[in-house]
């Protein structure tokens, strides 16, 4: 057999492949473009690759968790926020966030109920910069209920672009205390004064931070008992 | 290389050295052509795959061609060089193309895998290049060998092998695309009459066939 026969049987099988995805093309489900999330988690895994992580941890949103209890997802999401943009050099943006539960609100939806999370359920919390962040940025995360406020010790990933991520399950996430919390996630550059509980009980009264490279995220939530 | 390019070649540099924003605009430039070129070769497969959430692998194929761009200090991305004729979404889109034919090929985890054992599409034995060519009448086989090929390609030499094989373009036409020489043109088609010859052996003795041990006879 000549090469320019093998050369002729592949061509064939070339046009015939292209005939076929001219007549056959893919489901419409799988041309759909991607969206923000899916964009988010790749660049996270593509920054993770080129070892070019800005200084916090940097880890790849996992996809969704598809939440499969029972009963349908609620996705979710509370979203609210509040920060504080004082003036000066290189403030940290503006933060979204949103909750998903058992049951939640989301975007700009009023909270009328606060968002539910209980047993058996997945807990994610997700903050987002009203642009990308430049640079490092560090995290620290609250729980307060009345006049106390406690370091919430879940695992915050930071994407690449500055947003926050807390999830996992409620069991795992919580204290085994249903009633309601306000989670308060303070976001800060690296530098600027760690924040502890006195100031996230501040914050979640109202209070402003002093300092530009500082954001504030309140979540109120509901956690359901047995 | 052309100044229509520098832009482009400016984001792809400082993506490379880490620049979050430069990633970020870099996947949101190619994700659809590597979209596009997964959700094909998904749909390829699709009887190896039913039950499958082709929108979930759609995404963890498109990050795994994204993310192969940058390995190795970015050594696929770093490849592209715009004075060969090829925009960036050309050569990211084969680029795509070989990587997605050795993950299906290769990657266990996945049911899209194709079994390259496909002695049931053999009819005789491979002792001779005549024979050779008989039982790869198999359409099967022909695209696994399609396949395979593609895999071995670089960018370049897909681009070639589309330009002056599958489209017939001439010589001197793909030397002009292409910015090379006519002679180079000559050699690139020397190679991947070689490479194809190559893998259409491989393919043969995957399957099951005697060794095919004669010498190609023809042209090169």
């Amino acid at each position: 057999m000549s090469q320019d026969k093998l050369r002729d049987r592949l061509v064939e099988a070339a046009r015939r492949r292209r005939a076929q995805e001219a007549t056959a093309p893919p489901e419409p489900d799988a041309l759909a473009p991607l969206d923000a999330e899916a964009k988010d988690r790749i660049t996270a895994r593509v920054m993770e690759e080129i070892g070019a992580a800005p200084g916090a941890q940097v880890i790849p949103f996992r996809r969704r968790v598809r939440v499969a209890a029972g009963v349908a997802v609620a996705a979710l999401a509370a979203a609210l926020v509040l920060f504080l943009r004082p003036p000066g050099p290189a403030p940290l943006p503006a933060y979204e966030a949103s909750f998903s539960g058992e049951s939640a609100l989301r975007g700009t939806q009023s909270q009328a109920e606060p968002p539910r999370v209980g047993p058996g359920s997945e807990l994610s919390l997700i903050a987002r910069p009203g642009r990308p962040v430049q640079g490092p940025v560090e995290v620290s995360a609250f729980l307060v209920r009345g006049d106390s406020a406690r370091p919430w010790a879940a695992p915050a990933q930071v994407s690449p672009e500055g947003a926050v991520r807390i999830a996992g399950s409620a069991d795992a996430l919580l204290p085994p205390e249903p009633g309601p919390w306000t989670a308060v996630i303070v976001i800060r550059r690296p530098g600027a004064s760690p924040a502890g509980p006195r100031d996230a009980l501040r914050f979640s009264r109202g209070e402003v931070p002093a300092d530009p490279g500082v954001q504030v995220i309140q979540v109120r939530f509901e956690q359901t008992g047995p | 290389m052309g100044t229509a390019a520098e832009p482009e070649v400016a984001l792809v540099q400082r993506a490379l050295g880490g620049d979050a924003r430069a990633v970020r605009a870099l996947v949101d430039q190619l994700t659809p052509v590597i979209q596009s070129r997964v959700a094909r070769a998904l749909h390829r497969r699709a009887r190896q795959a039913s039950g499958r959430n082709v929108r979930q692998e759609v995404e963890d194929f498109t990050q795994e061609v994204l993310v192969s761009l940058f390995t190795d200090k970015g050594r696929a991305l770093r490849a592209w060089d715009p004075a060969r004729g090829l925009s960036l979404e050309n050569f990211v889109g084969f680029v795509a193309e070989r990587q997605i034919a050795s993950i299906l090929r290769t990657a266990k985890r996945s049911p899209w895998t194709e079994d390259p054992t496909l002695a049931g599409d053999l009819e005789g034995p491979a002792g001779s290049d005549d024979s050779l060519a008989a039982a790869l009448e198999s359409r099967q086989l022909w695209e696994v060998v399609l396949d395979r090929l593609t895999e071995r390609l670089s960018p370049l030499g897909a681009a070639l092998f589309e330009a002056v094989w599958l489209n017939e373009r001439s010589v001197s036409e793909a030397a002009e695309q292409f910015h090379m020489s006519k002679d180079a043109v000559y050699a690139w088609q020397s190679r991947l009459g070689k490479a194809l010859r190559q893998v259409a052996v491989e393919v043969m003795s995957e399957s099951g066939a005697p060794p095919h041990t004669s010498k190609a006879g023809g042209s090169s």
